[in-house]
């Protein structure tokens, strides 16, 4: 094996770790919502159109993360390995690592957003428009960490 | 391919930034987002606290992010001092 062979092995290794461990946050998150939405449909009926609303625009931003990860994976799969570095092996696997990691946490917590605000919404009805304000600018902040985990893995891929 | 001792060094250092900042942000995620949906089950519950509830929810959740700012100064850090 050469250089450009190690540096594809590192690269596509670093797409498996990015994607697969990167879709678990999302995925949990996002059943989560699904679950209370499903819950409070069952309790309340009538507010089924406002609890399907919300839960999508909580999933949505859910899976923000999850297309971090897929976008990272398809930046490390379609690399051009013509002129490869070595510390290009690290850095590769480094991204898949970061990228994949990083989409646990705010996967799973803007999830259980999602399905809070749907509870409370089924609740409460009337007070919907509040709680779907405060959902949001709460899953903005718990984006962040995915923000900084997409940042470091384009420096691994594009700076390095 | 020609590697020595500073290359081995170099690649550790970028190995630890991706571990650093992939399971530093795990934590700040799942803590964050458990703040806010707390704080959406007490505002269905109790509409009339909405503004003292979203204020707490964020300095709840700004504490809550320094570790995730750690990650990424450490991140940073192995990526270009070390």
């Amino acid at each position: 094996m050469d250089l450009t062979d190690w540096v594809k092995l590192a690269a596509y290794i670093g797409a498996g770790l990015s994607m697969g461990f990167g879709a678990i946050g999302p995925g949990v998150g996002e059943g989560y919502a699904a679950s209370k939405a499903c819950e409070g449909m069952g309790r309340q009926p009538a507010v089924a159109d406002e609890l399907l609303r919300t839960m999508l625009v909580g999933q949505a931003v859910a899976e923000s993360t999850g297309i971090y990860s897929l976008v990272v994976a398809l930046l490390l799969l379609f690399r051009d390995f013509s002129v490869v570095r070595w510390i290009e092996i690290p850095a590769f696997l480094a991204a898949g690592l970061c990228m994949g990691f990083g989409a646990i946490g705010p996967g799973v917590g803007e999830g259980l957003v999602a399905g809070s605000a749907c509870e409370s919404i089924a609740r409460n009805p009337e007070t919907s428009p509040v709680i779907v304000r405060t959902m949001l600018v709460g899953q903005a902040v718990a984006e962040s960490t995915g923000i900084y985990a997409l940042v470091v893995s384009l420096l691994m891929i594009f700076v390095i | 391919m020609d590697i020595s001792g500073a290359d081995i060094i170099r690649a550790a250092a970028l190995l630890g930034a991706g571990l650093s900042m992939g399971f530093g942000a795990i934590g700040p995620g799942v803590g964050e987002g458990i703040a806010a949906a707390k704080a959406c089950e007490a505002i269905g519950r109790n509409p009339r606290e909405a503004g003292m509830l979203t204020r707490t929810m964020l300095v709840g959740q700004a504490v809550s992010e320094s570790t995730g700012i750690y990650s990424l100064v450490v991140a940073l850090l192995l990526i270009f001092v070390v």
